[in-house]
């Protein structure tokens, strides 16, 4: 179930939290359990299962590693349940590709379309496994003791906000709230303002740009206008889309209580690949960091091995998104940059002016993201042939017909939004959570409420597709 | 505090990120306004829903394991039934249309009121391949009514973003440009007669202009004078195929000018204000003279029309282009025609139905619109029939 669906804010929802709120707090755990397996349900009754046997393997493995002694024994205690997790994740991208697209599985590793829509269920698993993973490393590392309360474990990880799309989250950042949270309105306010603030990104700015990517995409010879306008197109779609998805589960879980932390801190206003990696999908990047780049060795091996394993976190972060050649590359060149980067640090090269290495950035961010949304490896380098202007300049006029003004104009707001909202953050107090300026920030919030009506009209609206009847 | 809610704090305050779910400093209106809006909201919204009696009611015969069933539920039984979506098309349609001058997805605006469809915009990489294919298929055809002695006149309609060009406000892909012609060229050449209907068709578009149209602007279809244009033009191709043309006489009578929507304003949900309607005098086509056969009517047709929409007698159609063949050709012509199949299911059930076997013809006339040679139909059955 999605949350910017009908079917989640008029019938999920309003039920959800009625119970929840007239349930003492002891059985709430149970019934966000319950909820939340309902919801992914919703999607396939037949992967549940699995999510139940994730959640089962994960909380037994924490018990025997609690108690066995450190040793070789416990090291293949860990690794077994690294293989049955990863194996899980590999296999089923695996199956679903074999059933869902003939060609992904003939001329790639065959994938799901992340890159279109990020909140697709199927990505689920790719967050509960990581969920799972983080636990037993904690638990095996002897960071975090053993949880001994399975309700609680399973309610975390199936915990509707964040079961879908993330941020993923560290057990232990969450085990306190659920023994111990409050519920007040100023919570619940907070958590409406953060929810109807990402619904009204995702469908009012992503899903309007939406149409023009694909009709960009797939451009047999893009020209310069073609492929650039797509690329900066899908740069905007990804970013309401996907930080629109984090702000609706943060709200949500802050509706319940629950303090997430945050995944998104302006990413476009990134000097560097590096800072991006520290702004875009930060619990992704908190957690890659954590449980791979440690693994690996981190930075205690030297600089040649640092600058390997930070390239290796890439290259597999890549991966996770999807078994495509594309997100496998996407990763190599986000690597690459890094050690790059890296190295002209230690050179002690002298700082240039953001308003060479804003732009600098961004561009080595659309490139990257243009690989990512491709199909194929060959549909990105038609894509980036066209970036190069070996088709010509000019927009085709098999895209121009399709490309609408209030698209454009669309664009051109998401992109003063990008731009303009660090600004504001500042102005209006976003540092260390003192307000401000509180007028400007209740007129943007009272604005907001027409908005999330416009928006739910606009979900309706968009499911409305007329067909010619006498069409083919 | 646990060690890691501390860390989580220090990278807050690291990366400049707020933390203020519990901040008092928060304008007093803001705690409390937004849980009211937005429980209000699900609230209204959900007693609408719960209302709507589909919603109620749960999809039969569709999984629930797989989630087809959840599938269908939303998409059917609730999102197509909430009560604010009427109200959600006309706003955002409304919008679209009056600040930018734009169709929902299907249709594009023109000038002075004019609609086309998209499919005469479409283009893919495959387009030159699927209409060779379309051609190959269509001499088949031929081949097979050979077969029984009968003739193929092909009436190859031109896009109506060709004929009204000047109406258009982006212009069609360069690789549409030849389509027409390239075919009709193609066909001719395989000795298929395929009058040239761009031609007809554009004349009271360029030469006459108190003509009227030939297309209506609100709809995908032609015209009566439009469909009589290319009656008149296909006339000469199917008397010089036929062997003999039984006589009959038609008489034509206009009935009033009505008011008429056309199937693209479906497209421009907007309750005023949007393109004007049609204005179309329907005309009515009566048989005068006996038909042959006397009191048992057993006259074989010589001509049979087998084509999409545009021949289909359906409750929607004004044009009445069968009629107007009749009258053009002297000869009743029976329609077999179908509309909503596109043009080869409507010829590949004509083949090997019961019309065909009952009035064996001299000539039929295969009604194809343009824009339906670059759409993907599966064509192998003929290559069984033709066995």
């Amino acid at each position: 179930m999605v949350f910017s669906s009908n079917v989640f804010l008029f019938l999920f929802l309003p039920l959800f939290l009625i119970v929840y709120y007239l349930l003492p707090f002891k059985w709430r755990s149970a019934w966000i359990l319950a909820g939340s397996y309902a919801l992914y349900a919703w999607w396939r009754v037949d992967f549940l299962w699995l999510l139940v046997a994730i959640t089962g393997v994960a909380y037994l493995y924490g018990l025997v590693l609690e108690k066995q002694p450190d040793g070789k024994a416990r090291m293949w205690t860990m690794i077994s349940a690294m293989v049955l997790n990863l194996g899980a994740l590999a296999y089923f991208k695996y199956a679903n590709f074999g059933v869902e697209s003939f060609n992904a599985v003939i001329s790639s590793l065959g994938m799901q379309p992340f890159a279109w829509a990020p909140i697709l269920l199927p990505i689920g698993l790719s967050f509960f496994v990581f969920h799972a993973i983080s636990y037993i490393i904690d638990v095996y590392r002897r960071e975090e003791p053993a949880t001994h309360n399975p309700l609680d474990f399973a309610a975390f990880i199936a915990l509707f906000p964040h079961l879908i799309a993330g941020p993923v989250l560290k057990y232990n950042l969450l085990a306190d709230q659920f023994r111990n949270r409050t519920h007040t309105v100023e919570k619940f306010s907070y958590g409406a303002t953060r929810f109807m603030t990402g619904f009204a990104k995702k469908v009012l700015l992503a899903d309007t740009i939406a149409p023009l990517v694909s009709a960009s995409f797939a451009q047999p010879d893009p020209t310069f206008a073609d492929a650039w306008l797509g690329a900066i197109a899908y740069t905007l779609q990804l970013y309401f889309d996907f930080s629109g998805y984090s702000d609706m589960a943060i709200g949500l879980a802050a509706m319940m209580g629950f303090k997430f932390p945050e995944n998104f801190n302006h990413p476009y206003i990134s000097r560097s690949i590096t800072e991006f990696w520290r702004r875009w999908h930060m619990s992704l990047s908190g957690w890659l960091q954590q449980y791979l780049y440690i693994s690996l060795g981190g930075n205690r091996k030297g600089e040649a091995r640092t600058k390997f394993n930070k390239w290796l976190t890439m290259v597999l972060g890549g991966l996770w998104h999807g078994a495509n050649w594309t997100f496998v590359l996407w990763g190599m060149w986000h690597g690459t940059i890094l050690a790059i980067e890296a190295e002209l640090k230690q050179k002690k090269r002298p700082a240039m002016s953001p308003w060479l290495t804003i732009p600098g950035t961004m561009i080595l961010v659309m490139i990257g993201w243009v690989m990512f949304r491709a199909d194929h490896v060959s549909d990105a380098f038609r894509m980036y042939a066209g970036m190069l202007g070996l088709n010509g300049f000019a927009l085709s006029d098999t895209l121009s017909w399709q490309v609408k003004p209030s698209v454009v104009l669309t664009m051109l707001l998401a992109t003063a939004i990008v731009y303009l909202a660090p600004w504001w953050g500042q102005r209006m107090g976003d540092v260390g959570g003192r307000l401000l300026r509180p007028a400007p920030v209740v007129v943007a919030t009272i604005a907001l409420m027409p908005l999330f009506v416009l928006a739910i009209m606009k979900l309706s609206a968009q499911s409305y597709t007329p067909f010619l009847y006498f069409q083919f | 505090m646990t060690k890691d809610r501390e860390e989580h704090q220090h990278h807050l305050k690291a990366e400049g990120l707020k933390d203020n779910i519990d901040n008092h400093d928060t304008p007093k209106v803001l705690h409390w306004l937004p849980t009211a809006f937005l429980l209000a909201v699900i609230g209204i919204g959900a007693v609408l829903t719960v209302m709507v009696p589909t919603v109620r009611q749960w999809p039969v015969g569709k999984d629930i394991v797989t989630g087809e069933a959840m599938l269908d539920y939303e998409k059917n039984n609730l999102d197509a039934k909430v009560p604010w979506r009427e109200a959600s098309v006309n706003l955002w349609g409304g919008l679209n249309y009056r600040l930018f001058g734009e169709a929902r997805d299907g249709a594009l605006i023109g000038k002075d009121g004019w609609l086309f469809t998209t499919e005469e915009y479409q283009t893919a990489k495959g387009d030159a391949q699927e209409i060779a294919g379309k051609v190959t298929y269509i001499k088949q055809v031929r081949d097979e009514l050979e077969k029984d002695g009968a003739k193929l006149v092909v009436a190859l309609i031109p896009a109506k973003a060709r004929v009204y060009a000047e109406q258009l406000r982006v212009p069609v892909p360069a690789q549409n440009a030849n389509i027409y012609q390239d075919t009709r060229q193609a066909l001719e050449q395989a000795g298929i007669a395929t009058p040239d209907l761009q031609t007809a068709l554009r004349k009271p578009v360029t030469e006459d202009r108190n003509a009227g149209p030939v297309f209506l602007k609100t709809d995908t279809h032609w015209t009566p004078l439009g469909a009589e244009e290319a009656a008149r033009a296909l006339a000469p191709a199917v008397q010089a195929a036929a062997s003999d043309l039984p006589p009959a006489s038609y008489e034509v009578e206009m009935k009033p000018a009505v008011q008429r929507s056309g199937d693209l304003l479906r497209y421009v949900p907007v309750k005023t204000g949007g393109p004007a309607p049609d204005t179309v005098q329907e005309p009515e086509y009566t048989r005068t003279d006996e038909s042959g056969g006397g009191l048992l009517g057993d006259e074989t047709l010589a001509v049979t029309l087998v084509g999409t929409s545009y021949s289909a007698e359906t409750k929607d159609n004004v044009w009445h282009f069968a009629g107007a063949l009749s009258r053009a050709l002297g000869t009743e012509v029976l329609n077999a025609a179908q509309e909503g199949k596109g043009p080869i299911v409507p010829m590949r059930e004509y083949l090997t139905g019961q019309d065909r076997q009952d009035n064996p013809p001299q000539v039929v006339v295969w009604e194809i619109p343009e824009r339906f040679l670059r759409v993907s139909y599966p064509l192998e059955e003929l290559k069984e029939n033709a066995e």
